[in-house]
């Protein structure tokens, strides 16, 4: 150390023996934090209402999906979270370490007694204050979300990947398989699956070796692990045609796994599914990976966007690309490393090919040359969306056929309802019998003061109603049906606390229930824990009849936040007579 | 992902004297808050400021991130929040200088006054510091006083360990330049 730096040493030292001297917390950081924490939990929830709305649409809407074809024609070498492992060619290596970030590991229900007030049915723009209960009325309870089969982190598969909830160990993320002592695969089918498994200890240190028995993922081979302070669930399994080749490679890329002390770098992660491995590869002696998904704009535009990080293992080559929608129009852009680039479009569904626009030359891109093209159902948030991944230069993709002829696709803009807005044909019927459950869900877009609300009401999912309602200025405009069962919508406002906000959640209610129980705790940032509903505000809007719509409001400060509410009614004697589900985001 | 605990229960009291349970948010603040809000006082030269912003840090991190994977995890989060906060509070005061300028420029600019004894009270070295670009000036706090290695700066910082290398030599390099400077005018 030279003079100088002595000296600044000295100096710094000096002046931070000025600095004010910290004691105990001040009182109002904790609530503060605590608030912090609520709506940190509910942002995560947006992406678990993507994760809900997609396997519901997939289930109600039954549409065909293009997938993420198998096979990589490289073989590669990737890095998730603290595992490198060898990609075979043939296989699709898939980063799943963003869909923990969805999961709940935690669920609160929090239970309160309040009287609301029924308004008269129809369009109205009244809407009518019920007394915020208090929380000393209010009861909270936690409960820990079990995840046998872990938080899924990395995947070597051979499938086609449709689903984003599917894994290679089950298809419902996190939980174990129904039948957990039969082979999963058939067939020639086969995969590797690595999950982190919260709350275990006492494992032994890696490396271990795989055996064959049953678990959470049927019969197969298994491994679990700690590295560190943390526990893993590995597992590969075989259908009974596998051959010896296929055998040996997945063997081989197992053993091929270097398992890391440390962790990587935190990232800004996006609200994102799983990512697929699109390539890697070294420069000058660096090792890089490129993988890409779909995740929520963070923009709060409420529109999925495709994203991919470019990283190196010593973090000196990093990149990311966000591709935006663009309305109807398919939009792309490249990254990649030298001339190793690789184009990343958002390709909206409807479209029966994409193609590679280059200096003026048109280029189809087919399954062949793209080593991934996926098309999502649709999201709860703005219909049927779908990527494309593709190698080229200019990452242009902006094309669809008609015929045999490419037409450039003139799509509208996301947001062109109109505004001022006037009811949109409501159209809602709504469940014939109260004490069934059902669920539906919302989608909140906003344009200008103007709010327009999308709603899907179902039974064991089966759609049996969709409405699409349409608010300006936060007060609820329309909300009749004729057969007196109108569904209706609360929009809470809380402006005069924070501008801008609004909570909105739904629900039908029996006007005799004696008593709502809401659970809000399907909420996660990845890191766990439920929100908190205080309901802090409350505004009823329902009508006089059979049922009521009632609404919940968290306290919401800014972003993109979206939230799932469970709504329990019970009657007079505590018994239960409703259970509805709700799943909302709005955007600011 | 699940990992270290911060437990945050809304009717734990706070500030009442008695031991903080060890994982809570009070036994992280005073773990943590005397280094940043040091670090603070630092980059903002500001007392006041800097308990500011070490509270809003703490607000973000220990609100974002209910679980961490470790400790360590939660003093590195804390110490790049405590840095940002305090270079956008840099940015801002630049702003609002700008503007008190563009305004005192309109109704008459005032003598610079107390401006000019402020500084020369200073030492040489603190006035160089204050010259260096933000980025750089954190660079050589978090080096020279908090010893932070070339990765945790660049970490903090969220640039290559190269580029915070060259951060902290230029910087270095700067206020060497600078009180050669002022030894020659001087």
């Amino acid at each position: 150390m030279d003079d100088l730096e002595t000296r600044l040493k000295d100096l710094f030292e000096a002046d931070a023996s000025r600095a004010p001297l910290v004691g105990t917390a001040p009182p109002m950081l904790r609530p503060r934090v605590r608030r912090r924490q609520v709506r940190s939990a509910i942002a995560g929830t947006t992406a678990m209402v993507v994760v809900v709305g997609v396997i519901g649409a997939g289930a109600w809407a039954g549409l065909s999906r293009r997938e993420v074809p198998a096979g990589n024609d490289d073989p590669m070498r990737v890095t998730v979270d603290r595992f490198t492992i060898d990609v075979p060619s043939g296989w699709t290596a898939l980063d799943t370490s963003f869909t923990p970030l969805v999961m709940a590991t935690e669920s609160e229900t929090c239970s309160y007694a309040a009287e609301g007030v029924p308004v008269t049915g129809g369009a109205t723009d009244a809407a009518q204050e019920v007394e915020a209960p208090s929380e000393e009325r209010e009861r909270c309870s936690t409960e820990p979300i079990p995840y046998p089969a872990g938080l899924p982190l990395l995947q070597l598969t051979q499938r086609d990947v449709a689903d984003i909830d599917g894994t290679e160990c089950s298809s419902r993320l996190g939980e174990a398989r129904e039948d957990t002592t039969s082979n999963p695969f058939s067939g020639d089918g086969s995969g590797f699956y690595l999950a982190l498994l919260p709350d275990v200890t006492g494992l032994p240190a890696w490396p271990v070796g795989l055996e064959h028995g049953e678990g959470p993922c049927g019969e197969g081979s298994y491994a679990r692990f700690s590295v560190g302070d943390e526990s893993y669930l590995a597992f590969a399994g075989f259908g009974p045609d596998v051959g010896s080749e296929q055998r040996d490679a997945l063997l081989q890329a197992i053993a091929s796994m270097d398992v890391h002390e440390a962790t990587r770098p935190d990232r800004e992660l996006p609200i994102a599914g799983p990512a697929v491995f699109l390539a890697s590869g070294e420069l000058d002696g660096t090792r890089w990976q490129i993988s890409a998904g779909i995740a929520l704009d963070a923009r709060m535009t409420n529109e999925p966007t495709a994203w991919a990080e470019l990283v190196s293992s010593d973090g000196t080559i990093t990149d990311t690309l966000t591709v935006p929608s663009a309305g109807g129009r398919p939009t792309g852009a490249s990254i990649g490393v030298d001339d190793r680039q690789i184009a990343v479009a958002l390709v909206p569904d409807g479209l029966d090919a994409a193609w590679e626009s280059d200096d003026g030359t048109v280029t189809e891109l087919t399954t062949a040359a793209a080593p991934a093209i996926m098309t999502l159902p649709p999201t709860p948030f703005s219909g049927r969306v779908g990527w494309a991944v593709a190698p080229g230069t200019t990452g242009t993709l902006a094309r669809t056929r008609t015929g045999d002829e490419p037409t450039p696709v003139a799509g509208p803009s996301a947001s062109a309802f109109p505004s001022p807005i006037d009811p949109v044909g409501v159209v809602v019927d709504g469940p014939s019998d109260v004490t069934s459950s059902f669920a539906y869900w919302t989608t909140i877009e906003r344009s200008g003061d103007a709010w327009r609300l999308d709603v899907h009401v179902g039974d064991e999912g089966e759609v049996r109603g969709e409405a699409d309602l349409v608010w300006s200025g936060l007060v609820p405009r329309s909300t009749t049906a004729a057969d007196g069962r109108s569904l209706n919508a609360v929009v809470v406002d809380v402006s005069d606390r924070s501008p801008g906000d609004a909570i909105i959640a739904l629900a039908f209610v029996p006007t005799d229930a004696a008593e709502l129980e809401v659970d809000t705790g399907n909420s996660s940032s990845g890191i766990g824990l439920a929100a908190s509903p205080r309901h802090d505000a409350l505004r009823l809007l329902g009508e006089t009849g059979p049922v009521d719509l009632v609404g919940f409001a968290t306290s919401l400060v800014g972003g993109s936040f979206g939230q799932t509410a469970t709504v329990s009614a019970l009657g007079a004697n505590g018994e239960p007579i409703l259970q509805t589900t709700t799943a909302w985001r709005a955007d600011r | 992902m699940p990992g270290t605990t911060i437990v945050v229960n809304p009717n734990e009291d706070v500030g009442t004297g008695a031991d903080p349970q060890p994982g809570s948010l009070e036994d992280l603040y005073l773990r943590h808050a005397p280094e940043a809000v040091r670090l603070a006082f630092l980059l903002t030269r500001d007392g006041a400021i800097a308990e500011d912003l070490v509270q809003e840090a703490f607000i973000r991190v220990a609100g974002r991130f209910l679980h961490l994977r470790s400790p360590q995890a939660f003093d590195a989060y804390l110490r790049k929040t405590v840095v940002n906060l305090c270079m956008t509070h840099h940015r801002k005061r630049k702003v609002a200088s700008a503007y008190l300028d563009r305004e005192i420029g309109r109704v008459g600019r005032a003598e610079p006054m107390s401006q000019t004894a402020d500084v020369e009270t200073r030492s040489e070295l603190r006035d160089a510091l204050e010259t260096l670009p933000d980025r750089q000036r954190v660079a050589v706090v978090l080096r020279f006083y908090l010893d932070r290695s070339e990765e945790e700066t660049a970490a903090t910082l969220g640039c290559s360990v190269t580029a915070a290398r060259s951060l902290v030599h230029r910087g270095v390099q700067t206020l060497r330049d600078r009180l050669r400077s002022e030894d020659h005018d001087g």
